[in-house]
């Protein structure tokens, strides 16, 4: 193994599924800022790392609330590249499709804005986004509104949409599609702000895992009808696991990954194109 | 141009299938291009071959799966003899690297610790995909 010189990675949503995998998987070389919405079990899976020699500064809080934003940029702002790793977010079944979207993309909208005062050469962040990012067409008047997260009435003109795609009546209802659009906007939010850091030797990329083995997920299947039928559409054969999304995310923020920017890579077991598959056929 | 890069992956995945359905797991990494991605001017067939590559390699992910995982690498412009008219031109060279996000062309080994990212199981749940190793082009 490589002796490589210890990075700080950030990571959000740190008490969840695919943040514990993250924390574990980047620990053991790195230290770890963690960040979870939860207080109570941020500080108990950090006690636990603790416990197994990790190197941890744990801040509990709310992604919006601009103190917790300062704390996180000011631990990562000692002038060395930094990782980070953004897994924070809600799924359909755990919020509104207003919390879902102020989740998904206007909180990490203002942490990358704060993460870009400090970016060092060298510095790389993965946000995940999901395999729902993939099922939409791109429409180029949508991706304009969803390019702009922080202008006023933001959120109204989403609900316009929404309610312009027939959401309440959709399967997954507003929720989810409030969902598909905030994830297909992290897609196109790594395009356009990997242009910007580039030039400053800095990367950004997004996975969309298809289903994982998670509580989010399951919470999913049981929930939704559209999450079973992606597992029973994934040619992989399994459900992935949070391991399997740690391991990609280790891989795209190191420097194996020192020529991929601006890029998603599906986790997915081939879900996405295996539920598109299966939707054709029942379309006849 | 489709001899050489569609034909040719298909060829010697036929002739390795037999070894790879033995093993209990495998994986198949082809290289296509970010011309697989987005037309370019001057590059037809080039780009058509390596669409060819890309999405004979998704249908692998469906029909060899689960044992058999299979993925696309799509690298931009890589500093190989393929390209030496390219690099060895500055000006050319100079447009080439305004093109990528991180200003500088790919080297061989970017191309190569991608391929063994999704040689091993550290890849895993990821297959019928493709991945872009082209340092952020801005017309991806």
């Amino acid at each position: 193994m490589t002796a490589l010189p210890r990075r700080k990675v950030l990571i959000t949503g740190a008490a969840g599924g695919m943040g514990r995998a993250c924390a574990r998987m980047f620990g053991a070389a790195d230290d770890l800022v963690l960040t979870d919405i939860s207080q109570d079990r941020l500080d108990a899976f950090a006690n636990e790392l603790r416990t197994d020699s990790y190197n941890v500064a744990a801040h509990a809080g709310d992604m919006s609330d601009p103190a917790l934003i300062a704390t996180l940029v000011n631990e990562l702002s000692d002038g060395k590249p930094f990782a980070l790793v953004h897994t924070a977010g809600l799924s359909p079944a755990l919020g509104d499709w207003k919390a879902i979207m102020q989740v998904n993309l206007v909180a990490s909208e203002l942490l990358l804005n704060a993460l870009e005062s400090i970016l060092v050469p060298g510095s790389a962040a993965v946000l995940i986004a999901s395999s729902a990012g993939h099922m939409m067409p791109p429409v180029p008047e949508i991706d304009a509104v969803l390019a702009e997260p922080l202008s006023d009435g933001f959120l109204d003109r989403i609900e316009q949409i929404i309610v312009g795609m027939s959401g309440a009546n959709s399967q997954g209802g507003m929720g989810g599609i409030s969902y598909t659009l905030s994830k297909r906007a992290i897609h196109t939010l790594v395009q356009r702000r990997s242009q910007t850091w580039g030039p400053n030797g800095c990367r950004i990329t997004s996975i969309s895992p298809g289903m994982i083995d998670t509580f989010m997920g399951r919470s999913e299947i049981e929930n939704t009808g559209g999450a079973q039928e992606l597992l029973d559409a994934t040619p992989a054969g399994r459900i992935g696991t949070p391991m399997d999304i740690a391991m990609a995310a280790h891989f795209l923020t190191s420097d194996n990954a020192s020529f991929i920017s601006g890029t998603d890579l599906l986790v997915d077991g081939a879900g996405t194109y295996g539920i598109k598959a299966s939707m054709a056929a029942a379309q006849g | 141009m489709i001899a050489v890069n569609t034909t040719g992956p298909f060829n010697v995945i036929k002739a390795a299938l037999p070894f790879l359905q033995a093993a209990d797991k495998a994986t198949i990494v082809n290289i296509a291009s970010v011309s697989a991605l987005m037309p370019m001017a001057g590059t037809t067939g080039y780009s058509a071959s390596k669409a060819g590559v890309a999405m004979f390699t998704k249908g692998l992910a469906f029909d060899l799966g689960p044992n058999i995982r299979a993925n696309t690498i799509c690298p931009g412009v890589v500093v190989t003899e393929m390209t030496r008219y390219l690099w060895e031109n500055p000006e050319h060279t100079e447009r080439a690297k305004d093109r990528v996000a991180l200003k500088r062309l790919g080297e061989a080994e970017d191309v190569a610790r991608a391929a063994l990212f999704f040689s091993t199981e550290d890849s895993g749940f990821t297959t019928g995909t493709e991945l872009p190793v082209d340092g952020g082009f801005s017309w991806r």
